[in-house]
């Protein structure tokens, strides 16, 4: 009745840190890592908390087969500011989310909301599908909108905004 | 590289004619994707085109001023914009990767992955087209891992109107109880007396005031400024007088309104506290409850409980029952100032009251009922369609969905036809009452003008404009004090759904003087436990057995035999009817119920998710843990791998508005849970059931770790689960049919053996197959 699978063990956190292992930025734009012996030519970033703690539990994973993970950095801050940097363009390349920094204007129809705005990558204009799904309240102050495409666009501070604009967004908020 | 595939669509590619001025004609080009980012993820225009030669990706050469993503339309490049080209040959494979909420085009080039171009999620289709072209068969690189996220889906439950308020039933039924239920309820002001002392004054204040008009109108304006006035020559006095009048009519009403406003705001102020200690104390009630109250009761009826009595209850005291007396004393004060004024004319003017009053007493039932049956009928409705949008994939699986409509249309028609029915019955009543009302005013008004010529009773123009406004302020009162009833029963019913709750004891109370346990081993026993839901139906009976502190105990058996019920009993969901359970020696009933729940885990085959983070999840019962924990914990479950393919992680909600989570990943989440609570007796109750084998195995593993230290009590069907017990016990119809290790079972050739070898036997077939 036995039945012959191994599985490896899956449930012990190894962290990586600016010690232990070795990051490099590789030709195409990616960051291999060498780590326990192994050689990894291109690993994957993934945050474990991406809205609520984005420096912390980063999860360093193969980027091929299973993406199994290769181990896990616990506080990016405290890695030198070279390495941080590295992986700090692969992870914004995962989590891109432009932020909202000036709303020019947001109008309604059909149960659409176009909305057009300044964010830090650029002035944008995209469309958000009315009810709830769209908006994700994070913190009174701090929201996500996903458009109808699927693009996320971030307010960091709402209180940041002017009264009139605060008063445009509290529609859809 | 395989060869690429033709273009089959004829049609004009509406970008192919773009790129001429870097030498690249409109027939040469295979497939273009416009891209809206650069590299450093600034908002920049690009294409990337697809040739027989190789891949060019273009880059304008500044940033785009404004990105309009409702714009589709063909966008020409910059004269000077620059391309990198990268030939057929060296190009081994081209994905796109899925981020969170933009794609990456990626290539194998020479050897080395290489990221090309990058683009939001409005040319993601595009994207991916044009790789499928360069790859037949595209192998989405990361496909499962940078997962894109599924919408969230809405969930069907819920939200779908209160189910009915009980039909009302006979007047006057249980009309005592229903007086003591009064009482309570007043209970609930008690700590707003002052308010409801402030409503109950603005009432009578509006009340008295409004019984002062007819009286200015008729008696006043027109007995005594009018007519003694009129023709005479003391013009001025009359004037006097009569600005007099006016501006006393003006006082009345301005302290009518004043009243009126006042009452509004004491209302807004004080009602919305009162519902909420209702509703308060009910939840409180409800968690003290024990879990054998929600099984007996269907989830919706609760949460009408919970959220629609406590306002049915508040409305009736706030706006119903000030209005009722206001009503009485207006019927009553308006009633002895006729009988005052000319007590024939008031007999007149009061004679067809009652039979309005009996006729409605009359039709009033058949409303009644009318309202109940639409309840009934709105309630098929409302189930039929939450049941389709809960089930819509069996109804699409099923190809129902004509069927649907048919049952969904018929069910309409019962609620168009009760809805009817209302409409009819409730035309009847108020043609009767304004029947009675205008009859009312003919009778005063003929009997005032025969009294008036015939110079009888003291009558005068001035008495008569009085008195028909009188009989004009009876007519509302009247009305709604044979509407009260019905309300009255409503508001009733549901105080009485509300003291059912706060007064249902729980079948689990805590002892009074509970024992506090202290370095607990952790040895569990049973000792002739007898158990049943229902009295008469026993699934339990004499169960005994022991559990040595940091043992595994396997409990095996047919569905049904009892093995889930064993574990609700140690966890003391439920109290057992004869026998005990002991930890530690110690009786679990003599335990402090927080000692004991933070003794104890269960994961079980249900598993809940409550709203909220997928960390807030895991940490439900330990909203103190570290993320640390919280990821170690994932881990031992098997359940940070999938978290992590999330793409917000652990910061992903989840729960009945967000993401959806597979049966095996919720099963993985709850174990997570069991796991951080860090419990010194753990119960798994089918805790792999749902997850495939491998994960199984998973998670096998994990607990294999984590019931080192720990007493572990574990049901399960697959027999290979328990292969790690240290005994087993084999239940049958509430019994112990077997009992010892996996090795003397198999020997003893009894019923494990037998379960055994099914099971073996059902492996070794699809095996061979």
């Amino acid at each position: 009745m036995s039945e012959i699978i191994t599985v490896e063990n899956t449930f012990e956190t190894k962290y990586i840190t600016a010690q232990n292992a070795t990051f490099e930025k590789t030709e195409g734009g990616f960051v291999s890592v060498q780590f326990e012996g192994n050689f990894y030519p291109r690993a994957d970033f993934c945050r474990a908390f991406p809205l609520s703690a984005p420096d912390v539990y980063i999860s360093v994973r193969e980027s091929s087969g299973k993406h199994r993970e290769i181990g896990m950095i616990e506080n990016l801050l405290e890695f030198p500011q070279d390495i941080a940097d590295m992986i700090r363009t692969q992870i914004n390349l995962r989590y891109f989310t432009p932020k909202i920094t000036k709303l020019h204007s947001a109008v309604d129809a059909n149960g659409t909301t176009t909305f057009d705005c300044d964010t830090d990558k650029g002035r944008c204009t995209f469309v958000i599908r009315g009810g709830s799904d769209a908006v994700i309240r994070l913190s009174d102050t701090r929201i996500i909108f996903t458009d109808v495409d699927g693009n996320r666009f971030e307010i960091a501070d709402l209180t940041k905004f002017t009264r009139r604009e605060q008063k445009k967004l509290d529609l859809y908020i | 590289m395989k060869k690429t595939e033709d273009l089959t669509s004829k049609k004009e590619n509406p970008y192919a004619a773009l790129f001429t001025h870097w030498g690249i004609e409109a027939k040469q080009v295979k497939e273009v994707c416009p891209t809206d980012m650069d590299l450093s993820l600034n908002y920049r225009r690009g294409y990337v085109v697809l040739t027989e030669e190789g891949l060019y990706v273009f880059s304008a050469p500044q940033q785009l001023k404004r990105l309009d993503m409702t714009d589709k339309k063909p966008q020409p490049l910059d004269d000077n914009s620059e391309y990198v080209f990268y030939s057929t040959d060296s190009i081994t494979r081209l994905s796109v990767e899925s981020q969170v909420a933009c794609v990456s085009l990626v290539a194998q080039i020479d050897g080395a992955e290489r990221i090309l171009a990058v683009t939001s999620e409005c040319n993601a289709a595009k994207m991916r087209h044009l790789a499928r072209l360069v790859t037949l068969e595209e192998e989405e690189h990361n496909g499962n891992f940078h997962g894109k996220p599924d919408r969230p889906m809405h969930s069907g439950r819920g939200g779908f109107g209160r189910p009915p308020m009980d039909a009302p039933k006979g007047k006057g039924a249980g009309f005592k109880s229903r007086m003591g239920q009064f009482a309570r309820l007043m209970g609930f002001f008690k700590p707003y007396s002052i308010g409801v002392v402030a409503v109950v004054f603005c009432f009578l204040a509006t009340a008295v005031i409004g019984l002062i008009s007819p009286y200015l109108n008729g008696k006043v304006l027109y007995g005594q400024v009018l007519e003694k006035n009129i023709g005479t020559s003391e013009l001025e006095k009359a004037a006097g007088a009569l600005l007099l009048t006016i501006l006393a009519m003006l006082v009345v009403k301005i302290a009518n309104s004043f009243f009126s406003s006042a009452h509004s705001l004491i209302v807004a102020k004080f009602v919305p506290r009162v519902i909420r200690d209702i509703k308060n104390k009910v939840f409180d009630a409800m968690s003290r409850l024990s879990i054998s109250f929600y099984q007996s009761r269907e989830t919706g009826t609760l949460m009408t409980r919970v959220l629609d009595d406590a306002d049915q209850v508040t409305g009736m005291f706030i706006d119903n029952l000030p209005a009722l007396m206001v009503d009485f004393v207006t019927v009553i004060v308006a009633t002895a100032i006729m009988f005052a004024l000319n007590p024939v004319l008031a007999l007149a003017a009061i004679i067809l009251l009652p039979i309005s009053s009996i006729l409605s007493y009359f039709i009033m039932p058949r409303l009644w009922m009318a309202y109940g049956r639409r309840h009934r009928a709105a309630r098929k409705l409302n189930s039929g369609v939450n049941d389709n949008i809960v089930g819509a994939r069996v109804v699409r699986a099923f190809g129902r969905q004509d069927d649907e409509k048919g049952r969904f249309a018929s069910s309409n028609r019962l609620v168009r036809d009760a809805e009817v029915a209302i409409v009819d019955t409730d035309s009847k009543i108020t043609a009767i009452f304004s029947a009675a009302r205008e009859l009312a005013n003919m009778v005063v008004f003929a009997t005032g003008a025969c009294m008036i010529m015939t110079h009888t009773f003291g009558m005068d123009y001035a008495l008569l404009i009085t008195f028909t406004g009188y009989v004009g302020m009876l007519s509302g009162p009247i009305d709604t004090i044979s509407m009260f009833m019905r309300q009255w029963v409503n508001c009733m019913n549901s105080a009485q759904r509300i003291f059912e709750i706060i007064d249902a004891r729980p079948d689990v109370e805590e002892s009074e003087n509970p024992t506090h346990l202290e370095n607990i081993k952790g040895e569990v026993e049973l000792k002739r436990v007898c158990f049943a839901y229902d009295k008469g139906n026993p699934v339990l009976t004499d169960v005994s057995f022991k559990v040595k502190a940091g043992q595994m105990l396997g409990i095996v058996g047919r569905s049904g035999a009892g093995k889930s019920t064993l574990l609700n009993l140690i966890s003391r969901l439920y109290d057992v009817d004869e026998g005990q359970v002991l930890i530690d020696g110690v009786d679990i009933r003599d335990v402090a119920m927080k000692d004991l729940r933070g003794l104890v885990a269960m994961v079980s085959q249900e598993t809940y998710i409550f709203m909220g983070t997928v960390a807030e999840n895991i940490a439900y019962a330990r909203p103190d843990a570290t993320p640390q924990q919280i990821i170690k914990a994932a881990k031992a479950a098997s359940a940070h791998d999938f978290i992590m393919k999330l793409p917000d992680g652990y910061d992903t909600l989840i729960g009945t508005s967000g993401r959806q989570l597979s049966g095996g990943e919720r099963q993985r989440l709850s174990i997570a849970r069991a796991i951080l609570t860090n419990p010194k007796i753990l119960m798994l109750d089918e805790a792999t059931a749902a997850v495939d084998t491998e994960t199984e195995i998973n998670i096998q593993q994990a607990l294999s770790e984590l019931i080192k230290g720990r007493t572990t009590i574990s049901v399960a069907h697959r027999l290979s689960t328990l292969r790690d017990a240290d005994s087993l016990v084999v239940i049958e119809e509430g019994k112990v049919v077997e009992r010892g290790t996996h090795r003397q079972l198999i020997e003893k050739k009894g019923e494990y053996y037998r379960l055994a070898n099914i099971q073996h036997q059902a492996l070794k077939k699809r095996g061979l197959e």
